[in-house]
């Protein structure tokens, strides 16, 4: 992207925070984010990203708008249920930035696209809705060096945690095993109210920015829990395990990644 | 991506997806033929599809993007931003019967689409080109030469036209079967109808794959402004979307035509240009760019004169925003249009 004096106006008020900046604001201009599932995390990520000024955005997502989604899923309009996901966020962010990449998949993250997939961005926000592909995103990102911004979020709260492969933690250091499905209901099952997947998503997309302007050093290895009925913030430091499957010294994790590995999960959102 | 497998390079292009039928129908033959397809669509602000959506500028781009996603083709979809602009400035390869600069924006897009090849790995391209649909860059002469600026030279498939063309790299090589391409040729559309057909495609919304520069009233406001502002950027550009233009006294005066129009070019004028807004009675928003004070008065009571609502008698009310801030202005009635008619673009 070209300095204008339209763009100038527009990242004003970027250029004034002083971690940011005009050095920090070319590095977005510059970068390139993956944001995988358009849903409850997805949505206000991907709004985030695309007004902080990213380059160009991926967006994968293999599911349809329903009318469920909507309490929480603020990238799509009522008009959109139906539609794939992925293409009604593309609008939307499109909408916010005619000058905006937008890379759209209609597939789902697999155990044989997510590295090749990965390598093509320079950062990736995890906004899925189970843990397989939660899991999934934490070893593509070991794999490909990728840093990665994995949440989770449920009725009132969630986790964050961002994960700088050489230099920290990854999701497999803190929970080594996909956690079984009796223990990990999704929304459908367990509830969600909107405005905490805003919260959690936001805050990814904040890591993100952080992460690709340089405004700060990575804040890998602090495992955040947000809960917003009791305002409670915690923030837990995580070391790296020498013996994690994924990112240890010796992995059992590597290149190409094993379907058997992601056992499937019941989807979230109906 | 294919979720089913990883696919071969050989087995991988990138397809130049408009949206509209023929580049529709290029990408269900090949994907047909076991193909794995990434398509690239582009944006512009010169784009007719954009200009008939409404409000969030989907247009087109949504048309590329809706069938690439009932295909389960991943999409990039990629604005063609300031370096575009420099082509319609000055083409290398001259123009069409307007201003459009077809040869130079197909290397341009060629070149974009060959880079996103080579980054995703695929091994040549596809375009729902007919040779001899258009009379500029479709003659299969203006084919070759594109092809060799571009250093696309012999990977870009025509699927619709194939059998017309010498054989790409990916028919000598096997990778897909030539004898089940087609032969198409010419302006006429029925043979891709009936395919359409054959292939269930009932909605194609974007048949002529429409760009404003072929237009000749629209390029005479496009000439208008290479030559008065030869270093013009994209806020330019959509300004010349939007409503009448008018030249009088080194003034550019847009006036907007519809209610819709009037909100459209108070947005794209805001902290930049000056628009003003009719106040006491129902009439057009009128941006007045250059020249002096003075004369951007005389010009407005002449233009609010003779476009607003019949029936409306000055002196008009209108608010003044500028970047510099907003204020009411009141001009006289002047029905004396002759001037300023004389300076009508379009």
């Amino acid at each position: 992207m070209i300095w204008s004096g339209e763009n100038t106006l527009r990242y004003s008020r970027n250029l004034l925070v002083e971690e940011l900046g005009e050095a920090g604001q070319e590095r977005l201009f510059a970068s390139s984010v993956l944001v995988v599932g358009a849903g409850g995390l997805g949505s206000p990520a991907l709004l985030y990203l695309a007004a902080a000024g990213i380059g160009r955005i991926g967006v994968i997502d293999d599911d349809r708008v329903d009318i469920t989604n909507l309490n929480r899923q603020v990238i799509h309009r009522a008009d959109a249920v139906g539609r794939w996901k992925a293409e009604s966020a593309a609008e939307g962010l499109r909408a916010l930035r005619p000058d905006l990449e937008v890379d759209v998949y209609p597939v789902a993250l697999t155990a044989g696209n997510a590295a090749d997939l990965f390598r093509r961005y320079d950062a990736v926000v995890d906004g899925s809705d189970n843990f397989s592909t939660k899991y999934l995103c934490n070893d593509a990102a070991v794999v490909t060096g990728r840093p990665l911004v994995h949440a989770g979020v449920l009725r009132f709260g969630g986790q964050m945690l961002t994960v700088v492969p050489g230099a920290g933690p990854c999701l497999r250091c803190v929970i080594p095993r996909i956690p079984p499905r009796k223990d990990s209901p999704g929304c459908a099952e367990a509830g969600i109210v909107g405005a905490a997947a805003g919260v959690v998503g936001a805050w990814q997309a904040m890591e993100a920015i952080k992460l690709l302007s340089i405004a700060a050093p990575p804040q890998g290895g602090k495992l955040l829990t947000i809960d917003t009925l009791t305002n409670e913030v915690s923030c837990l430091a995580v070391v790296r395990d020498p013996s994690c499957p994924a990112c240890g010294d010796s992995p059992r994790i590597v290149e190409p990644l094993s379907a058997a590995e992601y056992e499937p999960e019941r989807p979230c959102p109906r | 991506m294919n979720p089913r497998a990883t696919v071969a390079a050989s087995r991988k292009a990138v397809i130049l997806l408009s949206g509209g039928l023929d580049s529709t129908l290029a990408a269900r033959i090949l994907r047909d033929q076991g193909i794995e397809l990434h398509a690239i669509h582009f944006t512009s602000p010169f784009c007719t599809c954009s200009r008939k959506a409404s409000g969030n500028g989907g247009g087109c781009r949504s048309a590329a993007q809706a069938v690439a996603v009932e295909m389960g083709i991943p999409i990039r979809t990629v604005p063609k931003g300031e370096e575009y602009l420099e082509i319609v400035k000055s083409p290398r390869h001259g123009r069409g019967t307007a201003m459009n600069p077809c040869i130079d924006c197909r290397i341009f897009t060629l070149r974009k689409a060959k880079a996103f090849m080579e980054e995703i790995g695929a091994s040549f391209l596809v375009t729902g080109e007919v040779v001899g649909q258009r009379p500029m860059s479709q003659r299969d002469d203006a084919l070759r030469g594109i092809e060799n600026h571009s250093g696309c030279a012999g990977i870009v498939l025509r699927p619709l036209s194939a059998r017309h063309l010498p054989p790409t790299l990916p028919e000598r090589e096997g990778w897909v079967d030539r004898e089940k391409l087609l032969a198409i040729t010419g302006r006429s559309r029925k043979e891709q109808i009936r395919l359409a057909a054959d292939f269930g495609i009932g909605d194609y919304p974007c048949p002529a794959g429409g760009c404003m520069l072929t237009d000749r009233t629209f390029s005479v406001k496009v000439r208008d402004l290479v030559r008065h502002s030869p270093s013009f950027g994209m806020h330019d550009a959509r300004l010349l979307t939007v409503g009448r233009h008018f030249r009088v006294r080194g003034i550019k005066a847009i006036v907007a035509k519809s209610e819709g129009e009037n909100r459209r070019l108070e947005a794209l004028c805001q902290g930049k240009d000056t628009v003003y807004v009719s106040h006491s009675h129902p009439g057009p928003s009128v941006a007045l760019l250059g020249g002096s004070a003075e004369d951007r008065l005389d010009l407005l009571s002449r233009i609010l004169t003779r476009y607003s609502k019949a029936g409306s008698t000055g002196p008009f009310e209108v608010r003044e925003i500028s970047p510099a801030g907003e204020r009411g202005v009141t001009v006289p009635e002047n029905p004396d249009f002759k001037e300023v008619g004389c300076g009508l673009l379009c």
